[in-house]
């Protein structure tokens, strides 16, 4: 660990060559640099109630929806996310549905083998797919995954000082995106973002989402009884949250298709045009 | 209202979740573990004409004015220019060398609030910046900026001398 001082010193130019750094040192680069075997984006808080699942299993639906086959890792033991998609707890421990011409297959797991599936022997064993979505618990190394699109969802000031210090265990080779859940003043979220990418010596590299995302009844509802929110009439806060979710999910498609941009919802990437009024017999 | 019965199966079927190999420290028996396909009634998205023109929107986060460099002064050093100078005006009869006084200068001329000036935060000990503060008083500067001027000027010339002699 370095001395906290060391960046107000200033090194004479005479100063010996450093020591050759110690194998701590050594395995923080290696985390610091180390890629999952598929493009990956996790959406962690240092704190509940932020509605992590809620956007992990929607942009999970959304990237389906729009053709991917996606793998939806779940670390929390509550495992909400089955929830979610409208998994019961009766169905597999991998449990796949589908959305469109797209899936999600949902796992629960361990962090250790979580792991190994992101970083070690891949996710082979549960089928093909384009990428990965994690939910985490509400722990400081949720934070903590390398080479990564870190989605963190903060509702607050009494989660910042956490969300901070989770940012700063980072590794620096994940994008960051701050995510506000609650409306305030664009204005207001703008600073606080501000404030939390320079407390978290990030702020070169963390991005956020302008946009504040209501959290509204008619979603949480949704989310009790395992509707997906993608059914739901776009109209008022429910559609600024799902516009909200749309840009995220979009982020999470470029890291896979960074060729192409999201297809609009009901156009699979995969397949011909959806056609509101035929399509889905409205 | 909660269904009893079924809120008890699936608090159940967690708990049998939870004892599994998936979320068991070890290895994992990866032939008791497949993949199932859940049987669900088609989920159809509602779209409108907005979905459309719906694409990743991000922002950079805003950054405060950036703030000024923050350096560690060498305090023992910079307290034995401070006790040099604390003589002043009078240093010139005080055995302060000449090429020393022609560094500092006038620091009349220069303690004026200058704007071409960088911003530097020093973190410097509490009693250091006092007297630094009582010498400014001392020497009637306008500014703190100047009394650090003043200091510097001294700081940089002793130490150039010093290399230049090393």
């Amino acid at each position: 660990m370095s001395n906290p001082h060391d960046r107000h010193m200033t090194r004479p130019s005479s100063a010996p060559p450093r020591a050759v750094p110690t194998l701590p040192v050594l395995a923080e680069a290696a985390s610091d640099t180390a890629m999952p075997r598929l493009p990956t984006t996790v959406v962690s808080s240092w704190k509940g109630g932020v509605w992590k699942t809620c956007l992990s299993a929607s942009i999970a639906e959304r990237l389906a929806f729009a053709g991917m086959d996606v793998l939806y890792l779940v670390t929390d033991d509550q495992l909400d996310a089955r929830r979610r998609l409208g998994v019961s707890e009766s169905d597999p421990d991998v449990a796949r549905v589908q959305r469109g011409s797209g899936t999600v297959t949902v796992v629960g797991l361990a962090g250790p083998h979580a792991i190994d599936v992101l970083y070690r022997s891949g996710p082979a064993r549960f089928g093909r797919f384009d990428t990965i979505i994690v939910d985490t618990p509400p722990v400081k190394k949720g934070g903590a995954l390398p080479g990564v699109l870190l989605l963190a969802p903060t509702d607050g000031d009494d989660a910042s000082a956490n969300l901070i210090r989770m940012l700063r265990a980072t590794p620096a080779n994940s994008e960051i995106v701050l995510v506000r859940i609650e409306r305030v003043p664009k204005a207001e979220w703008a600073r606080d973002a501000g404030t939390i990418g320079e407390a978290s010596n990030r702020a070169e590299s963390i991005a956020y989402l302008p946009d504040p995302l209501p959290r509204t009844n008619e979603v949480r509802e949704a989310l009790g009884r395992g509707q997906s929110i993608w059914t739901l009439p776009r109209r008022g806060a429910t559609l600024d949250l799902l516009r909200g979710v749309e840009s995220l999910a979009g982020l999470a498609w470029s890291r896979a298709r960074p060729e192409a941009a999201l297809p609009a919802l009901g156009v699979s990437s995969a397949s011909s045009p959806h056609i509101h009024g035929w399509d889905d017999g409205a | 209202m909660l269904d009893p019965a079924r809120a008890r199966a699936e608090a159940d079927a967690a708990e049998r979740r939870g004892g599994g190999t998936l979320w068991r420290d070890g290895p994992v028996e990866w032939e008791a573990v497949s993949v199932g396909v859940v049987v669900q009634p088609e989920v159809v998205p509602v779209v409108d004409g907005a979905g459309a023109r719906e694409r990743p929107v991000i922002a950079a986060v805003p950054r405060r004015a950036p703030r000024p460099e923050s350096q560690e002064v060498p305090t023992a050093l910079l307290a034995a220019i401070l006790a040099r100078l604390e003589m002043a005006p009078a240093a010139a009869s005080a055995g302060v060398p000449g090429w020393l006084m022609e560094a500092i200068g006038n620091p009349l001329c220069y303690d004026a609030a200058a704007p071409h000036r960088k911003d530097v935060c020093a973190r410097v000990d509490p009693a250091l910046y006092r007297r630094l503060q009582a010498m400014k008083e001392r020497l009637g500067l306008r500014t703190t900026a100047g009394a650090w001027e003043y200091v510097l000027r001294a700081g940089l010339a002793a130490g150039e001398r010093a290399c230049a002699g090393a």
